[in-house]
């Protein structure tokens, strides 16, 4: 069995321990139950652990092998699932905030979150476009449970049901264009899309063209973004950092994938459409990263703020495709790396700030922040900034990276749409900032964070300040391998 | 000559940050282990401790020994990347970087003097935020490539904005976005510009290095032998290129100066901020803009700036005149000295837009002895407000009677301000306004104009605020400064009145460093050997036998 599926397996135990041990009382919430629904987490999550930590530790054993035709451990899918496990740790840190406020029973949200995340490994190692869908139903539908899995806030529910919208829609276009792909080439491995047939380059066109439209539309990129902002007014924090940092992790290094099976190494030999495709993605980029960042300009709910503010992130990443084949790939990993720090922080941050029943939902209830938890406040603002593009947080240093790609591939226009939505996006962060500077209107004191946000938030900001502040002093051991590996990564793709 | 780094100015640059970022770490640790808190005094203490120490090590270990004799950049060190592709921070000074990096440390201790938190649980984090905000400033005025100057740039912006928003007045969250979103514009202006530099580096230099020195320099800064060919200055730009990126690095950086339209938040800043961030404001945060101008946008777009001369000239008469008169309807001690230095920066920038000797080193003088002027008036309008609780010009009058120290000193500021003679003022203006003769006489006596209104508005707040009788009750009791204050105001006149008096250190300073801004811009030819920034500079008498100047 391919490690990639290690995680159903988990996923499996987790809801047959569940189902013969129980997850805790149901009802309305008391201490007890609080306590027994924390404990009960304890227990699938370490099963959870262990799950991950065994790919983690299989991954060097079997980097290489697969599944003939199905999967491939490359050097490349290394890279993507340790990203995606490493993640998978801290979203499961912080799911133990919502098992210990007893929101919902945790067998069923871990069960979920290891099968998409097994979803998301085998679509990382996919070598066939049918195995690839799969793989992208099995990562995503677990997810639309996922987001309505707090079942006391409504907006839980409708925000699974347009990502269920958003996701069938994708699906369907998908689908439709492995349809076209098939008729045109008689062929579903990955390979075909780097050989246009003569016989029928219309239907191979279409096809390949309704593939990356499915695919840029799983990964919110504008037009198809609507949902994302209300998955993270919606969603329990876990999930949307689950959704901000291995899905978004896994779509976009499959898009990376396929945009690299299909440009070939000579422009001069690829058709005008195939030659025209990271045009049109860095076009749609540009759209989102100048949408989401003035979108988020005029929230007041914090988590949408967040939510607009991902999708803005979610323009940079596209960004990079146009220069896939070059610089742009492992820029395009080291941001996702720095943007789902941020995220993951963020939602921490505003989790730990939400324990009472009056929760932390909009910018005006940072107020006094800076003054009673000032810890908690360095680190969002680590966390926003970084978000924002700051100088001095791996944000920046992740972004320099990118748009240096996009210059390289000779966009200087797309450069300026870049540099457009970091004054935007500065805008959009500064009035959090400001306002945690502010005095506190509510005289009830803010949640204290938990063991395990603590945790997580320590983790993030360490991460992203290292990353963005070391290399300026000459640091190289642990950012030049960081980078090296990730570099390695992106050139196995090239063959 | 020794060619080794010297890392005096990063113990500068660093010992601020380092304190600061100790601050916080024994404060958390006092909280995570329930530790009973340090009482504010001893934070207090640390501060200040700080701030002299900083100053003392910057008089010491950079002011004494700066060779005046030597062309170009001194005491160079750094650290970061070997490599010229690689992220690294440069510093070292040359005599502009040098008189505002006096300044910057000089007044940071005095900025904590002169304000002071409410309680005592934020004094921590009160003297962390002026701790790493002298460190930015003292960065950014040193950066000697443009990666270190935007890092050092942008993290000037938090703790201003935390100061501001945290420790403001009236209206602090709306003073407190202004300056971020304008600050914003600014940083990603820099951004876009290093982009763009950095990607004509790798074309024309094969490495894409935002150094201003070259590279062997570099390398021996960073204690590396590794080095790479050609600097910033090496670039060869189009005249088109230049237009676009010289108009972009412009905007960004005189929204801090702040250059009129783009001045829209200081007067509303200085009004809610505390006085000690007034203070640091009026100075380093200005400096910061001019250097950048002087260090980056001239030297590297020597075409586009001549090109932009009589535009930059315009707008700063036209700044001058427009704050001038704004000035005078201003009912607000705090926003009236605001636009005093909108208005004064419009004069600096007509001094920059010159392009020549004089003028360059009018307007850097200008700027130092403005802000040392308008630091000195702010120490006392927040003297005043203690007293009285207000800052309304018309909430005072003849306060030469109860507090005629204040006064005395009151007046000392204004007419340097004014360009009194004998008073540090008054060479930056006579500098600015000789060397504007060399671009138009017109706009020389527009300049004097916008001046002779300024001299009358800061004479009109003198008179109103000191002078005639004692129409408030509750001005008759007032004390005048005590012997903090008094200290503080002497440590800021003296420079004034040296400056005034005899301004011959201060010029022998900063003329080679303008000396070699035109050289760099083609408008002086001096001898190739000489003028190589090197770590222990080099002589200057070469330029007293070569150097003469090209008309423009």
């Amino acid at each position: 069995m391919s490690i990639v599926l290690i995680p159903a397996l988990g996923a499996l135990i987790v809801l047959f321990v569940d189902a013969l041990f129980g997850g805790g009382p149901r009802g309305p919430r008391t201490a007890e139950s609080s306590r027994a629904s924390a404990l009960s987490g304890i227990r699938l999550g370490l099963i959870a652990v262990l799950t991950l930590l065994s790919v983690l530790l299989l991954l060097p054993v079997r980097a290489g092998d697969g599944v003939p035709g199905v999967f491939a451990l490359d050097a490349f899918a290394v890279v993507g699932i340790t990203l995606v496990v490493v993640f998978s740790f801290l979203v499961l840190a912080l799911s133990l905030t919502h098992f210990g406020m007893a929101r919902s029973r945790p067998g069923e949200p871990i069960g979920l979150l290891l099968f998409s995340l097994a979803g998301l490994l085998a679509a990382m190692a996919s070598q066939n476009l049918l195995v690839l869908m799969l793989a992208l139903e099995l990562a995503w539908l677990p997810v639309v449970g996922l987001v309505a899995i707090d079942s006391r806030r409504l907006s839980s529910s409708e925000s699974s049901l347009k990502l269920f919208f958003a996701h069938a829609f994708a699906s369907l276009v998908f689908a439709h264009g492995i349809a076209f792909l098939f008729v045109a080439t008689g062929r579903l491995d990955l390979a075909l899309l780097s050989q246009a047939p003569l016989a029928r380059p219309f239907l191979f066109e279409v096809g390949a063209g309704l593939l990356f439209t499915g695919l840029v539309a799983r990964c919110a990129v504008a037009p198809f973004h609507p949902w994302a902002p209300d998955l993270h007014e919606g969603a329990p924090a876990f999930v949307a950092a689950h959704v901000a940092t291995a899905a978004q992790i896994a779509c976009f290094l499959v898009l990376l994938r396929l945009l690299h099976a299909t440009l070939p190494a000579d422009p001069a030999l690829a058709s005008d459409f195939v030659r025209r495709l990271p045009d049109w993605i860095g076009g749609l980029a540009c759209l989102t990263l100048v949408w989401g960042h003035a979108m988020a300009l005029v929230q007041v709910g914090l988590r949408r703020l967040v939510g607009w503010l991902a999708v803005g992130q979610v323009g940079f990443l596209a960004l990079a495709l146009v220069d896939a084949r070059g610089d742009g790939g492992a820029a395009l990993v080291g941001a996702l790396i720095a943007t789902g720090l941020a995220i993951v922080g963020v939602s921490t941050t505003l989790s730990s700030l939400s324990h009472h029943e009056r929760a932390c939902e909009h910018v005006g209830d940072l107020a006094g922040m800076s003054s009673q938890s000032p810890a908690r406040a360095t680190l969002l603002a680590i966390f926003l900034l970084s978000l924002a593009g700051f100088p001095g947080t791996m944000g920046f240093a992740a972004r320099r990276d990118l748009l240096t790609a996009v210059e390289h591939a000779g966009h200087r226009g797309w450069l300026l749409a870049g540099v457009v939505a970091t004054v935007l996006a500065l805008t959009a962060v500064g009035r959090p900032l400001i306002a945690m500077l502010r005095p506190k209107a509510d005289p009830r004191a803010a949640s204290r964070a938990l063991t395990n946000e603590q945790v997580v938030l320590a983790i993030c900001a360490a991460l992203l300040l290292y990353f963005g502040v070391a290399p300026l002093f000459g640091e190289r051991m642990l950012s030049g391998a960081l980078a090296r590996w990730i570099e390695a990564g992106v050139a196995s793709l090239r063959g | 000559m020794s060619h080794l780094p010297d890392p005096i100015l990063l113990f500068v640059v660093a010992l601020p940050a380092v304190v600061a970022l100790a601050l916080v770490t024994i404060g958390f640790v006092q909280t995570f282990t329930g530790m009973t808190p340090l009482p504010e005094r001893v934070w207090r203490g640390v501060g200040l401790g700080t701030g002299f120490a900083t100053f003392a090590l910057t008089l010491v270990g950079v002011a004494w020994r700066f060779d005046p004799e030597a062309i170009g950049v001194q005491f160079v060190t750094g650290v970061g990347g070997a490599l010229a592709t690689e992220p690294r921070i440069l510093l070292g000074v040359d005599g502009i970087g040098l008189c505002f990096v006096l300044a910057t440390a000089g007044l940071a201790p005095l900025a904590i003097l002169a304000s002071r938190p409410d309680s005592a649980d934020s004094v921590r984090s009160w003297i962390f935020v002026v701790l790493m905000l002298e460190s930015s400033l003292l960065g950014t005025l040193t950066s000697l490539n443009l990666h270190a100057f935007l890092f050092f740039w942008a993290q000037t912006l938090l703790p201003i904005l935390h100061w501001l928003g945290r420790w403001g007045g009236e209206d602090r969250g709306r003073m407190a976005t202004r300056v971020w979103v304008t600050e914003s514009v600014g940083l990603a202006g820099l951004l876009f510009v290093a982009f763009a530099l950095a990607e004509m580096s790798e074309a024309q230099l094969g490495h894409a290095g935002l150094d201003l020195i070259d590279a062997p320099n570099a390398a021996a800064a960073i204690g590396t032998a590794i080095a790479s060919p050609g600097t910033l200055l090496d670039l060869r730009i189009a005249a088109s290129d230049q237009r676009w990126l010289f108009g972009i690095l412009v905007v960004a950086l005189v929204t801090r100066l702040p250059l009129v339209p783009l001045h829209f938040w200081l007067p509303g800043a200085h009004a809610t901020s505390p006085t000690g961030l007034s203070i640091l404001l009026a100075t380093g945060f200005a400096q910061t803009a001019a250097i950048g101008l002087l260090r980056f946008a001239l030297p590297l777009f020597p075409e586009a700036a001549l090109e932009a001369r009589p535009i930059l000239a315009l707008v700063g008469i036209a700044a001058l005149g427009y704050a001038s008169l704004v000035a005078l309807v201003q009912k607000e001690l705090n926003r009236l000295i605001a636009y005093t230095s909108i208005g004064h920066a419009g004069f600096a920038m007509f001094g920059i837009a010159t392009m020549n000797v004089q003028g360059l080193t009018g307007a850097v003088v200008q700027l130092l002895t403005h802000g040392l002027a308008t630091a000195g008036i702010f120490v006392m309008i927040g003297a005043l407000a203690l007293r009285r609780g207000t800052t309304e010009v018309a909430a005072f009058g003849g306060l030469a009677r109860p507090m005629p120290v204040c006064a005395a000193f009151f007046g000392l500021m204004v007419f340097s301000l004014m360009g009194f003679p004998l008073l540090g003022g008054f060479i930056g203006d006579l500098f600015v306004l000789l060397g504007s003769l060399d671009l138009s006489r017109e706009l020389s006596v527009a300049a004097l104009a916008a001046m002779g209104v300024a001299a009358a508005y800061l004479l009109w707040v003198q008179r109103r605020v000191f002078f005639g009788p004692v129409e408030e009750p509750a001005n008759r009791g007032l004390i005048d400064l005590d012997r903090t204050e008094r200290a503080m105001l002497l440590a800021i006149a003296i420079p004034i009145l040296a400056i005034g008096v005899y301004p011959n250190p201060l010029l022998r300073r900063v003329e080679p460093a303008v000396l070699e801004i035109l050289h760099q811009m083609g408008r002086v030819s001096l001898p190739e050997s000489e003028i190589v920034p090197v770590v222990d500079g080099a002589s200057r008498s070469a330029i007293a036998s070569a150097g003469s100047e090209e008309p423009g």
